[in-house]
């Protein structure tokens, strides 16, 4: 069931009908209801899968808020999150293995016989369960006493597929004393809703499926400009495609009178990269920054001065290599978040001589060269994100090929050989010029972007004049009807983590 | 206004935005028609689309174009791709006005993928449309095969628009049918696809080859039609597994009986003459050739048409393109071949434009 499916607005209107007319008691039961119904959609032996694992979670908290044997429990709440984290989701990274040690043991398997289910939002499952038990550890919260509390927290299903990750003592809170619905919520959640529809359908799709299939795996068949029109693509449709994602989640929940964390704040305008990891996908980032980054810091500076090297590289590069192993246990996924972490370390540095300042205090000029460098630094980073490390390697390499203006100005010959040295001529894409369509639709993402830049908060909306309403929701209802003709069929991106 | 109220839902709406979205719908929808009903160049913008397939889009605008140029037009020629780059209206027409005297208003309607059964459906809306005097229908063996159910079978059966023609209510076929903006925009409605640019520049391609009468001459020549068929190949594997075991099948006979069956219009069934090689995928040649004459020819008997068979028509091989269609140097022999058959059929008094 696709959030953008009429299946799904069905889904959804069932259950606002039942959770709005049923006793004030009844409400979180009705939406439990829903999100084990949703959940088994997909798939009930991962459903079951997950209820185990929120039932352990939720055992282990009440045990860690009786004060004895702590640390067990702790460890013990790790253990099996980041076993049923390695179970279910690498699967793929040792079951050759696997494979091959029964083989040399003369037991014959099949790749299917091995293969294990990897239940959808799974790492956003196990993250969430893990910041509760560190929050009651650390006596941030209270440990939940009713399980079915616990379980709807764990299962709610606007936020089940793809986060965004909540705290425990937030959402709680909610779903026992509900924000009553009014006419204000109503259209700021309908305003998500629709803005979210448009960035996946009519923004994310298109710019996912136009991207050339060879473009991540034989990069050397294009021109660099050509490479580097189809990266910003790719960079903008996955950020389309998370961000609309995120918009509709918060959209159907705000329905609920239930709020969810702003996952994306514009990221792309972000100035530097500490601010960068700020605006993009928030809710991750804050659970990166306070049980990775915070405590290792502290730990840091404990043993070291707060100038010493070991200070300023260690805990960003590796609270970022984290966010590349949460992705994928695949070498380019430890380098895109080596990458990031490198990037945050190289910002550091001038720490050493100067106090840092704030992107917002800094001169407009820094501002901006610095927000080009983040974005253009950012771009280059989605690379290993998408291809493995050879491709990586030649598809940097041959955007390289940027700046040998020779080259470039063949490359942009319609059906030119280009000779590249070494006796190696590459016959370019006939098609000299970037794709026109790429630009037609990262301006509307952009134009939405700024717009969010100014106004952070979306209730702006409602002062809008309902001219200027009806005038955006006309335009984006026949925008998305147009593009859906079209069919470009793309799933969201970040269901697969 | 309306007002929602439970304990946890406190809503008023007035629907006010509803009628003002409604409004500015209606105002945008009459901008984009407005503009899609200007003057477009046609060699350079692609014909407006029904959303099947771009080459029916391109004839049907020729059609319209040759209908409003001719004032009329008296025969349609149908079938797939072999019709297609086989007939050349322009002289056909030709050779019927120095063999009779009389202007005939000729046009190639052949669509690549129309084979027999999809066919049915369009050539009654092209011919309920237009009004010939005279349908033409090319088909060959398998046609008349239940194994051939590539082509446009499933796009046709599923199609809103044909549904929609074909008396079946659908609103999407509703709008498709009557508006100038959806059909401008569904002639863009691969924009997503990443092989956009690709089918774009073959479709500038197509549009300047296909003639005013709709015909597309094929410039390929065939380099090895002798050649036995390599069961390892992946096109020869499939072509013997459907026709090796060959039969007419009754309800592919159904649908030849459906375009016999056109109120008021005289009809044509030609046999395409294609190589003789091609029947080597035919499991018994001869014998699988002469009860798909016999059939058929029986058929167009039984529902007054007339059937035309080229047995006596000698191409040679450098007008083949491939064993089944007629490139560039054959398609004028047959078109002149067909000429003067209907010039025969003129001169008897079976037809009459």
């Amino acid at each position: 069931m696709a959030i953008t499916s009429l299946a799904f607005a069905g889904f959804v209107i069932a259950t606002l009908v039942a959770y709005h007319l049923v006793p004030s008691t009844w409400k979180k039961y009705v939406l439990l209801i829903a999100s084990l119904v949703f959940y088994a959609v997909f798939s009930w032996q991962s459903l079951i899968a997950f209820s185990l694992i929120a039932l352990s979670n939720f055992l282990i908290g009440i045990q860690l808020s009786k004060e004895q044997n702590k640390t067990f429990w702790l460890w013990l709440g790790i253990l099996i999150n980041i076993t049923s984290l390695i179970v279910f989701k690498y699967a793929d990274f040792y079951l050759p293995q696997v494979k091959a040690v029964l083989e040399n043991a003369n037991i014959q398997t099949s790749a299917d016989g091995l293969k294990i289910l990897l239940p959808i939002g799974l790492s956003f499952f196990v993250m969430q369960g893990m910041s509760y038990l560190f929050d009651i550890n650390k006596k941030r919260i209270p440990a939940i006493k009713y399980f079915p509390d616990f379980w709807l927290f764990a299962l709610y299903f606007p936020k089940l597929l793809s986060g965004p990750m909540e705290r425990a003592g937030r959402f709680i809170k909610q779903i026992n004393q509900p924000q009553i619905v009014d006419t204000k919520t109503l259209e700021t959640s309908l305003a998500l809703i629709v803005m979210g529809t448009v960035r996946k359908m009519v923004l994310a799709d298109p710019l996912t499926s136009m991207l050339p299939s060879d473009v991540f795996t034989d990069p050397e068949k294009f021109a660099p400009h050509l490479l580097a029109a189809w990266l910003l693509a790719y960079g903008f449709a996955i950020y389309n495609d998370f961000a609309g994602y995120t918009n509709i989640i918060r959209g159907v929940s705000g329905l609920f009178g239930i709020s969810l964390t702003q996952n994306f704040n514009v990221p792309y305008f972000a100035r530097d990269f500490t601010e960068f990891w700020q605006r993009w996908h928030i809710s991750f980032s804050n659970w990166l920054r306070d049980y990775i980054f915070y405590p290792l810091t502290r730990v840091l500076r404990r043993k070291f001065d707060r100038k010493n090297p070991l200070n300023v590289i260690l805990p960003p590069f590796t609270t970022m290599v984290v966010s590349g192993l949460w992705h994928g246990l695949n070498p380019h996924m430890i380098v895109w978040g080596g990458l990031h972490g490198l990037y945050q370390v190289i910002e550091r540095i001038p720490s050493f001589w100067r106090p840092t300042i704030p992107p917002a205090k800094r001169p407009k000029w820094r501002q901006w060269l610095g927000g080009l460098v983040t974005f253009g630094m950012a771009m280059l980073a989605w690379v290993p994100f998408r291809a493995d490390l050879p491709t990586t390697w030649a598809f940097w390499k041959q955007l390289t090929l940027l700046f040998n203006i020779p080259i470039l100005k063949k490359a942009i010959h319609p059906r030119s050989f280009v000779y590249l040295g070494s006796e190696q001529s590459n016959l370019y894409r006939i098609w000299s010029f970037p794709d026109l369509r790429i630009f037609i639709l990262i301006i509307p993402s952009l134009l939405i972007d700024i717009w969010q830049y100014r106004h952070p908060d979306i209730n702006t909306i409602r002062d809008w004049s309902q001219w200027a309403k009806a005038i955006a929701l006309a335009m984006s209802l026949l925008a998305i009807y147009l593009v859906s003709l079209a069919s470009p069929q793309a799933p969201f991106i970040y269901q697969g983590f | 206004m309306l007002k929602l109220s439970t304990k946890s839902l406190e809503i008023s709406l007035t629907g006010k935005l509803v009628l003002k979205t409604l409004f500015v719908l209606i105002v945008l929808i009459g901008l984009l028609e407005g503009v899609a009903r200007l003057p477009w160049p046609t060699d350079r913008i692609p014909a407006p689309s029904m959303g099947t397939y771009y080459i029916i889009d391109i004839e049907l605008s020729r059609l319209a174009d040759y209908v409003q140029e001719n004032d009329g037009v008296d025969v349609i020629i149908f079938g797939s791709s072999l019709a297609h780059s086989g007939l050349d209206p322009e002289i056909i027409e030709n050779v019927f006005q120095q063999g009779t005297g009389q202007n005939l208003r000729v046009f190639n309607c052949g669509v690549t993928g129309m084979s027999l059964l999809p066919a049915t459906s369009f050539v009654k809306i092209i011919t309920q449309s237009y009004n010939p005097t005279l349908i033409i229908h090319v088909t060959e063996m398998r046609d008349y095969s239940s194994l051939t159910t590539g082509g446009l079978i499933h796009s046709v059966a599923n199609d809103p628009w044909f549904h929609y023609k074909l008396g079946k209510f659908s609103p999407k076929g509703w709008i498709i049918d009557h508006s100038m903006a959806m059909q401008r925009y569904l002639s863009f409605r691969f924009w997503v696809r990443d092989d956009f640019p690709a089918w774009y520049s073959l479709l500038q391609k197509r549009l300047v080859d296909i003639t005013p009468w709709g015909f597309e001459a094929d410039r390929r020549v065939a380099d090895d039609l002798n050649a036995s068929p390599d069961p390892n190949n992946e096109k020869d594997k499939y072509m013997l597994d459907a026709y090796e075991d060959y039969q007419v099948a009754p309800e592919r006979v159904e649908s030849l009986k459906d375009v016999l069956s056109q109120p008021d219009k005289k009809v044509v069934i030609v046999e395409m003459p294609v190589h003789s090689a091609a029947l080597q995928y035919f499991g018994d040649p001869s014998e699988d050739y002469q009860e798909y004459i016999t059939t058929i020819e029986q058929t167009v008997q039984d529902y007054g048409g007339k059937f035309i068979s080229t047995a006596n028509l000698n191409i040679p091989n450098i007008g083949y393109s491939n064993k089944f269609h007629l490139n560039q140097d054959g398609a004028p022999l047959f078109s002149e071949f067909l000429a003067q058959e209907l010039v025969h059929l003129y001169n008897t008094g079976w037809y009459q434009p």
